[in-house]
């Protein structure tokens, strides 16, 4: 049986997904990028449109297996698909983009289900200053999830690094406490 | 009405009558690269941004795909179903085509109208050019 862990990147268009794996796989990551005709709505060149795919190593033949979804809510039908099997979630919001925290209901919303099953960390890209966080925490908090918030720039391997180290250790006290993952103290 | 839509009006109609000329054919799609519905003629129109962003997404793995499997660059991709079959092929680079057809239909039939509808289109890109 497979030792290798799957993560997944879910977020917004333009929140850095792409730019996060590209960052820390060890392989050339798989990218299905095309044309982005929706400059109007975040100004970048490309957009990926089914999934991009990395690899980490984590050493005796363990590896990170990173699954990117397509940003664009037309591309829903992928975000479930490229979940079966996760231990894992990361998900990218850029703050420059203004109805970020609405995004974040949304993808709270979206992947519920996920979210109930496996530990889950929100990497807030592009942040417009620090105090921004907070609005973020209040909403996990609002809606019962105790999910860590961190400031990323993706294009940094560290960065990244961290979303994953904190993601692992949930996962890890996880798997030992047996407890459900990304709710509050009070309701477990 | 604008250039832009008397010339998408009029690559519709080239479209729609190319369809009525052969009655296995069951919907027909045009997309962006990036998955959004530029112009589609099907029974269930609800479906159609749905649709364009599958198509958009299937025909991206499988160029990839086909890159590692050495099989060179994917021109079409093919689906074989139960009550018929769906091709999707890339035009121009910029334009993705997604053609289905019911089971009174063949691949012969499929990739007959596959290359009408690329001319078609084709003719249409050259004459806005």
């Amino acid at each position: 049986m497979s030792d290798d862990l799957k993560i997944l990147f879910a977020g917004t268009m333009g929140a850095g997904k792409t730019t996060a794996i590209r960052a820390i796989s060890d392989i050339e990551p798989v990218l299905t990028e095309q044309k982005n005709t929706e400059r109007n709505i975040v100004d970048k060149e490309t957009t990926t449109v089914a999934l991009d795919y990395g690899e980490v190593s984590l050493g005796d033949d363990q590896r990170l297996l990173l699954f990117g979804t397509p940003g664009q809510r037309r591309f829903d039908f992928m975000w479930e698909t490229l979940g079966e099997g996760a231990i894992g979630l990361v998900i990218l919001l850029n703050d420059e983009t203004p109805d970020s925290r609405e995004e974040l209901l949304y993808f709270l919303e979206t992947f519920e289900v996920l979210l109930n099953r496996v530990p889950t960390v929100v990497g807030i890209t592009r942040l417009q200053d620090d105090a921004a966080l907070a609005t973020y925490q209040d909403i996990l908090q609002e809606h019962d999830r105790c999910v860590p918030v961190l400031p990323a720039d993706v294009r940094r391997r560290d960065d990244v690094v961290l979303l994953l180290e904190c993601l692992l250790a949930q996962v890890e006290a996880v798997t030992l406490t047996g407890a459900q993952p990304n709710i509050t103290q009070e309701d477990r | 009405m604008s250039m832009n839509e008397d010339r998408a009006a009029a690559l519709r109609r080239d479209l729609e009558a190319l369809m009525e000329s052969e009655s296995c054919i069951r919907s027909l799609l045009l997309a962006t690269p990036d998955g959004r519905c530029i112009q589609a003629i099907m029974p269930e129109m609800e479906n159609r941004n749905k649709i364009a962003a599958m198509a958009s997404s299937i025909l991206a793995v499988a160029e990839k795909m086909a890159e590692f499997e050495g099989t060179g660059s994917c021109r079409q991709l093919l689906i074989e179903g139960t009550d018929g079959f769906a091709t999707l092929r890339r035009i121009s680079k910029s334009l993705v085509l997604v053609l289905t057809l019911d089971r009174t239909g063949n691949l012969g039939f499929l990739s007959h109208f596959t290359r009408q509808c690329e001319k078609i289109v084709i003719s249409h890109i050259k004459a806005k050019a």
